[in-house]
């Protein structure tokens, strides 16, 4: 049923602006992607990006739908906290940062995040994490593509599976045309685009509503909303903090940009990226607050952000909002299709079903996969089943159990193959306990908080002697080159 | 017959009445979705009481649902009809707010916190000492 009778802007101006920028991105693939002949071009964009185009990749990626869409549904939920702690998300970038550069320097020739915990704590630990890890990213991806369906349908009334369809059927395409150096050069640009439209869209929401008027409002007819002792918005907060930094730890859409990025860009272009993107949530969310001074009906949560900006600023704030949500969807979308297809490539496809796999069969595996997430993706957004916060946050019991495993697996030697197996197994149950029984706003709390208790009591109960030196891997594209064997070892299970 | 047959014509008394739902009967973050089925605009009234003595209005339009957020806790119960003078009001649908405990909050606050507080020791010694 469409809920949104009362849509700002023309369907026919929706379907154009889609059509140009849908050309744009396919262009900037199709040209950024032409050089990417080898496998390491394609996945890993040649490991050559540089700090700026690092930092740039980094935040566009991390600025989701989510970031612009959910950020808001957040402060119309759970209030100023419900948008400051949204930017705790941040915090997961900040963190990685050293792990980036560790990560480089123990696995130069390293993949996936899948190769991490296969060297480290053998088989059974990665069949589990691979699990957590693809779970989480068809998640990510069916979030997004209701993202768009749902934007697209309260800027403009077409139809939510129209606008899902269109978003995932162009972000597959370029991200075909040219793997990971296409998904970063357009990122670049996209990141143009939502830090300047968001800047544009707070400044004349302030201008046009004014502060006072936005607080009486919202204390008129929200009340809570504005009471910083709200019970749910305070057990949100360090759960969308370890929630964000799970995301990121666990992630192949990070881990392989670490391995992308050139040596020494990794520690600076993490930290750059958890700045920039810090204030951007708490903009987004910002707008929410207004609804009530503006006396906006939001038939449902997650619209409330491109409401707001297109009541405020009339079809031109529309139009850049719907610019703006689209760059943001894209830059993701396209990470995710990326890294995600290398995980089942390497991991699933050469891994467990074709050891001897050539780059150039695996590079066609890769394309093939992405086509099939696509697909994938569209027929879980079809029915859309829930809001976009509740259905990321479903993912966070999985996602925040996997913490612990990569951080003391990282830098504890002591850390070993049973704390991180019975870490993300029991984190993960604890937290999807406690997603029903409580709320979506403790789950990753509750999942990072048992995981942690496993793998250090697993540690000091039976510790390990890891020799971080194991982790060098060559791939077998680079032993076909050099005539050299694979060094496959590590903790077996 | 014939003057049922002139109401039905005249599409009034004898229309469906609107049918209104609420996503959940308890809310525990004060907010919940209402939501309605009627093709037409409608009024939207809200009360603390079941025999809606002092209404608010609430929402008036074409929209299908809206978002509650921010409510304190208490009981609140709910109407809706077309907004045609004659219009009957649909069912009535009453929410609980009951926001959690304080005690229960901070107690996952401060486990937040310690994990958080764990997880940048293991990461900031552990990149020192490889220093």
């Amino acid at each position: 049923m469409n809920i949104v009778q009362s849509a700002i802007l023309d369907p026919t101006v929706g379907w154009l602006i889609l059509a140009a920028f849908s050309a744009l991105w396919i262009a900037l693939g199709w040209y950024w992607g032409r050089s990417a002949q080898q496998l390491d071009d394609y996945v890993l964009a040649g490991r050559r990006v540089g700090l700026a185009l690092g930092t740039a990749t980094a935040m566009a990626t991390w600025v989701t739908s989510n970031t612009t869409m959910a950020a808001p549904q957040l402060a119309l939920q759970m209030g100023v906290w419900g948008m400051l702690g949204y930017s705790l998300g941040s915090v997961g970038l900040f963190m990685f940062a050293p792990l980036a550069r560790r990560i480089r320097r123990l696995m130069p020739s390293g993949y996936t995040s899948g190769d991490f915990i296969r060297l480290r704590y053998g088989t059974v630990a990665w069949r589990v994490f691979l699990l957590i890890s693809l779970f989480y990213s068809l998640g990510w991806l069916v979030s997004m593509g209701m993202a768009g369906g749902i934007l697209i349908h309260a800027l403009t009334g077409i139809p939510y599976h129209y606008g899902m369809t269109v978003i995932l059927t162009i972000c597959v395409g370029y991200t075909l045309l040219g793997g990971l150096r296409a998904v970063i050069g357009t990122d670049f640009v996209q990141a143009l685009l939502i830090l300047s439209g968001l800047v544009v869209i707070a400044v004349l929401a302030i201008r046009e509503v004014g502060l006072d008027t936005i607080h009486a409002a919202a204390l008129a007819e929200r009340p809570e909303l504005l009471n910083l002792l709200m019970p749910a918005s305070i057990m949100f907060l360090f759960n969308n903090l370890l929630f964000g930094v799970g995301e990121i730890f666990h992630s192949n859409v990070w881990w392989s940009r670490a391995f992308a990025f050139r040596a020494g860009v990794g520690f600076r272009a993490y930290m750059l990226a958890g700045v920039l993107w810090a204030p951007i949530p708490i903009v987004a969310g910002f707008i929410a607050l207004a609804a009530p001074a503006l006396g906006l009906n939001v038939p449902a949560a997650d619209m409330v952000g491109p409401m707001i900006a297109a009541k405020i600023l009339g079809t031109t704030g529309a139009v850049l909002v719907l610019i703006m949500v689209f760059a943001a969807l894209s830059s993701s979308i396209d990470s995710l299709l990326a890294a995600t297809s290398i995980l089942v490539v390497e991991d699933i496809y050469r891994r467990h079903m074709r050891p001897d796999a050539s780059a150039a069969e695996m590079r066609k595996a890769t394309a093939r996969i992405i086509v099939g997430l696509g697909i994938l993706t569209w027929i879980l957004c079809a029915p859309r089943l829930t809001t976009l916060a509740e259905l990321l946050y479903f993912t966070g019991a999985f996602v925040a159990s996997t913490i612990w495993p990569i951080a003391a697996g990282l830098f504890w030697r002591r850390a070993n193959t049973a704390g991180a197996v019975l870490g993300m197994i029991v984190g993960s149950s604890a937290g999807l306990y406690s997603y029903f029984a409580v709320g979506f706003y403790v789950a990753a709390l509750v999942g990072a908080a048992v995981s942690m208790l496993c793998v250090i009591a697993a540690s000091f109960l039976r510790p390990a002697q890891f020799d971080f030196t194991n982790l060098k891997e060559k791939h077998p594209s680079e032993q076909q080159l050099s005539g050299r064997p694979s060094v496959e070892s590590g903790v077996s299970a | 017959m014939l003057i049922a047959a002139v109401i039905a014509a005249s599409g009034t008394a004898l229309a469906e009445p609107v049918r209104l739902e609420a996503d959940t009967e308890v809310a525990s973050a004060g907010y919940f979705q209402l939501r309605w089925f009627a093709d037409t605009a409608i009024e939207l009234q809200e009360s603390p009481t079941p025999d809606f003595s002092s209404p608010r209005l609430v929402y008036s339009g074409r929209d299908k649902a809206r978002v509650m957020s921010g409510k304190s806790d208490g009981e609140w119960y709910y109407r809706a009809r077309p907004t045609r003078a004659d219009a009957a009001w649909s069912n009535t649908v009453k929410v609980t707010v009951l926001h959690h405990p304080i005690e229960r909050a901070f107690g996952f606050f401060a486990l937040g916190a310690v994990v958080f507080l764990g997880t940048a020791l293991v990461i900031t010694k552990g990149a020192r000492e490889r220093a």
